[in-house]
């Protein structure tokens, strides 16, 4: 039978109190390691794993996250874990403690004075696949069924068991280059372009807005003066207003500023 | 083999997976299917079992988060004593939108094709995954997707597309019909933006019974402040006080500190909580809309379910009776959000000139649509600009109520204290400008309006109202807080800290426990924190005096720690004035800077967790402190949660497994708290 630990926060654990202690849990001291001073108490000293209950004994109105971590390592899984609080402890808060340091939300008690809390049943780093075999006595008949008897306070998933290895790697490179950047290849040119662009930008020759084309627009296609809706990727009126011919074009301030 | 029925689940947060959902939908009715498209959490999800064909389209907001309308579906779908088998004889079909921009990356339609695997449903096809980042956005990859299971579908189940069906079969969702006159009810005394909102609420639920959803269940928040609370049908006019600029006049950025009254109308707020607004669209913007549409924005219309058959028209069913501006107003974003595909499809039908229609079907086209993200999307082009651009387009206002992208209320987080400013509240808020891959200035639609506002004129009101936020302060004054936020993250943040200073005065009127556990002070857990540094990079005065020089009894408020990061000290120090005086008021312990560029390498705030890993783990582990993360970067919640995991597994020799589980702890129990927005 694996021994239960009994664990003071004080310095001193006073030999009536040690007795009545073990009477509670039914523990004889064959079967019990006493620790005290355990404020300061480093994983090292206590075992991992080897004790099948544990009693705490705090002086502080607080359970630190840290020391009842140290304290569940010694747990075997599913083993319980009874904190005795001083007068003015909070009992709710020692429960959150309880379940920063990686005790279960099940089976916590809180009751005049002590918290009970599970260490979980799996150890840390293990996995176990979720059992097909139903615990639950009756099976319903038809499938519409299946779910509507699920009980409501149902234990949940952990959403993040559903992501995979492969699903957490980033993907691979998408679209290929910024949407708009300048540099985006043309997928289509204008649908009649006889202005020569198309040919140029094949070449490499980038066509520049320069103010004797805003003074004077042409368009050979005819789709520059239509507006954007109409315009290639690379035409170089792209953002300006819809123009007609020869007319010149109405700017606002700041686009003839280039861009940083 | 008859046409089995198809069901369309979505879960969406900005309309974008709901638009892909119902082109589904569409397509499914070429195919001479009745599909029920709807929210997940609309249908009763114990009915899954019994489905035979269900397509999935999910959303993946901010750090791989469900969108609202997915919550308790998904939640059902994680009960443990689910059989395998459940889902054994559903056909099953996944879409996912997402930006791989942001960690867990899609996760939400990942999670979810894995957990209906899990529960034995046959997957049709490969889950499709959209991407914001990709060249044409998510409309790549659905393109293809669509494609696949259609294909599928047809070998499964013989569905086949009817002959002669060219494009989509397309329904009208309302109908609209020209009143004589308004209704007996006067709308006198009301704003512009009052009866817009109350026109755009009215629409929404003719809305939503359009598309077959149950009526909504009232927001208790609503329910309980009775039939006269504010709301999104039913806005505060709020007066602003103040619009002061926070950042330098030669800082890129433009932020503002705004201040709201909100006077008499016994709105109340907590820390932590939302103030939304709902933006007004310029009336220029507004006139203009109404003229190339050819609508009179005077005239009364009613707009019920479009729908063949007495219940549609029947006089108690659902309808809308409002006034056309107040409809365009409050429900239709013209000069803000670039519209969807959709919308071009729409176009197309009611344009007469045959280039512009032919141009229109291109980008409505899977050819087009690298194009269309180009013109659009990629180049924040309105539905205005598209009207300019398509001249000869002319579509009725029930399909421009159908294909216009909705006007969507923005949400701020409240930087102000209630029990410091009882009455008002303050946002922080950096003003929307950018500059388009084509070179136009494009300014946001809200910020934009609340820059120009200037406080103490009358007439400028804003309408507004109060939502929760994600995070509270710790129930318990007691408890410490590490506050990670850069830039306007910083905004709840000051909320939470005037909150506490306003409680150690003791003029707080709450019910936390003034006598409660305060946590062990400083200096018995360990070395005392070196307060004041003067080496290494540039760090704005840490200064700490440990809990004995002040006089701890008449404090039961714990002292917090700040980490603020930003470009600059002089650029963009937020309300850097304010920290001292918190912190002579004690409740915060100290404040720590991260100044990206004052220094030839950047610095950021996870520089800071790592280098300060002491202190944040005395804090976290020993302190039992909260850690709340806020901010508007894309990637910071996710390094400064790997930064707070480094810093565990390095301080308790835990292997960073062990850390990782240890945050997730922290989560779960309310201790790490993050609020996040793009």
């Amino acid at each position: 039978m694996p021994k239960g630990f009994i664990a003071a926060e004080g310095t001193c654990l006073d030999g009536e109190v040690l007795r009545q202690l073990l009477q509670d849990q039914g523990l004889d001291l064959a079967h019990v390691t006493v620790m005290t001073g355990c404020k300061d108490l480093q994983g090292a000293a206590v075992g991992r794993c080897a004790y099948g209950s544990g009693l705490l004994l705090l002086e502080s109105p607080q359970a630190s996250p840290a020391l009842v971590g140290r304290l569940g390592e010694a747990l075997l899984p599913g083993s319980p874990l009874e904190i005795r609080l001083p007068e003015g402890a909070d009992a709710g808060e020692v429960s959150r403690n309880c379940l920063l340091a990686g005790f279960i939300s099940r089976g916590v008690t809180q009751q005049n004075g002590k918290v009970v809390v599970r260490k979980p049943q799996w150890e840390t780093g293990a996995k176990s696949s979720i059992t097909l075999k139903s615990e639950r006595a009756s099976a319903p008949a038809s499938k519409q069924q299946v779910w509507s008897v699920v009980p409501e306070d149902d234990e949940l998933l952990d959403e993040d068991e559903f992501l995979t290895e492969e699903d957490l790697k980033p993907p691979a490179a998408a679209g290929g280059g910024s949407v708009g950047s300048k540099d985006a290849p043309v997928r289509k040119a204008c649908k009649n372009c006889t202005c020569g662009r198309a040919e140029a930008e094949a070449k490499g020759v980038k066509v520049e807005l320069t103010q004797e084309m805003l003074d004077n627009p042409q368009s050979a296609c005819g789709s520059c003066g239509l507006g954007d809706g109409f315009r290639c990727a690379t035409c170089p009126y792209r953002g300006l207003p819809a123009f007609e011919m020869g007319k010149k074009i109405k700017l606002t301030s700041d686009f003839l500023v280039a861009d940083a | 083999m008859p046409p089995p029925p198809l069901l369309v689940l979505y879960g969406s947060q900005t309309g974008n997976a709901q638009d892909v959902a119902e082109r589904l939908g569409r397509e499914a009715r070429c195919r001479g299917l009745v599909p029920r498209v709807m929210p997940m959490d609309a249908y009763p999800v114990a009915g899954l079992p019994g489905e035979r064909l269900v397509a999935f389209v999910a959303a993946t907001a901010g750090q791989g988060v469900p969108p609202d309308n997915m919550t308790a579906f998904w939640k059902f779908l994680l009960r443990k004593s689910l059989p395998a088998d459940s889902l054994a004889g559903v056909a099953v079909a996944a879409f996912g939108l997402g930006d791989s921009g942001y960690l867990k990356y899609n996760a939400v339609a990942k999670r979810l094709a894995n957990r209906l695997a899990g529960l034995g449903a046959e997957p049709l096809v490969e889950k499709g995954l959209g991407d914001d980042q990709a060249r044409a956005g998510y409309e790549a990859a659905l393109d293809p997707w669509l494609e696949a299971f259609w294909r599928a579908v047809e070998v499964r189940f013989g569905v086949q597309a009817m002959e002669g069906v060219v494009g989509s079969l397309d329904m009208p969702k309302f109908s609209v019909t020209f009143l004589e006159e308004g209704p007996r009810r006067s709308q006198a005394g009301m704003t512009a933006m009052e009866e817009a909102a109350g026109a755009a609420a009215a629409f929404h639920r003719v809305a939503d019974a359009a598309a077959g959803l149950p009526a909504p269940a009232d927001d208790p928040r609503l329910a309980a402040a009775g039939p006269h609370a504010f709301g999104p049908g039913r806005p505060y006019m709020a007066r602003m006080l103040k619009n002061e600029r926070l950042t330098s006049p030669s800082h890129f950025q433009d932020v503002r500190h705004i201040e709201f009254d909100l006077g008499d109308s016994s709105l109340t707020y907590s820390p932590g909580d939302l103030l939304v607004i709902l933006p007004e669209t310029p009336s220029s913007a507004v006139d203009a809309f109404l003229e190339r549409a050819g609508l009179d924005g005077d005239r009364w219309v009613s707009v019920r379910p479009a729908g063949v058959g007495a219940q549609a028209e029947a006089p108690g069913g659902p309808q809308a009776q409002v006034r056309i501006r107040a409809l365009v107003q409050g429900a239709l974003d013209v000069h803000g959000a670039s519209p969807r595909r959709y919308f071009f499809d729409v176009l197309r039908r009611f344009t007469a000139a045959q280039h512009e229609a032919d141009r229109l079907a291109y980008f409505a086209s899977a050819e087009g649509r690298d194009d269309l993200h180009l013109y659009c999307s990629g180049e924040g082009r309105t539905v205005l600009e598209v009207l300019g651009d398509f001249k000869s387009s002319s579509p009725p206002l029930e399909w421009l109520l159908q294909c216009v992208p909705a006007k969507r209320p923005r949400q701020f987080s409240i930087s102000s204290s209630p029990t410091a400013h009882p009455r008002a509240a303050h946002i922080t808020a950096a003003i929307v400008e950018w500059r388009t891959p084509f070179g136009r200035t494009k300014r946001g639609l809200c910020t934009a309006a609340l820059a120009a506002m200037e406080p103490g004129r009358r007439d400028d009101r804003v309408p507004v109202w109060i939502e929760a936020g994600a995070m509270r302060m710790p129930p318990n004054d007691g408890t410490p807080m590490v506050l990670i936020g850069p830039g306007t993250g910083v905004a709840p943040f000051r909320s939470f800290l005037q909150e506490r200073m306003e409680r150690a005065r003791g003029r707080a009127d709450h019910h936390s426990r003034p006598t409660g556990p305060r946590g062990p002070s400083p200096e018995s857990t360990g070395p005392k924190e070196q307060a004041i540094e003067s080496a290494g990079p540039k760090e704005a005065a840490i200064e700490s005096t440990s809990l004995k020089e002040r006089d701890s009894k008449s404090l039961p408020v714990a002292p917090s720690w700040l980490l603020f990061g930003c470009r600059n000290e002089a650029g963009d120090f937020l309300y850097r004035g304010e920290w001292e005086a918190l912190r002579r008021a004690g409740v915060l312990d100290g404040i720590i800077t991260a100044f990206s560029r004052d220094q030839p390498s950047k610095v950021y705030v996870t520089h800071r967790i790592r280098e300060r890993g002491a202190l944040i783990w005395r804090l976290i582990g020993e302190a039992g402190a909260v850690v709340y993360v806020s901010g508007s970067a894309r990637k910071m919640p996710a390094d400064v949660m790997s930064a707070i995991e480094a810093v565990v597994a390095e301080h308790t020799g835990r292997s960073t497994e062990s850390a990782k589980r240890f945050v997730k702890a922290m989560e779960a129990s309310g201790r790490y708290v993050v609020e996040s927005w793009s």
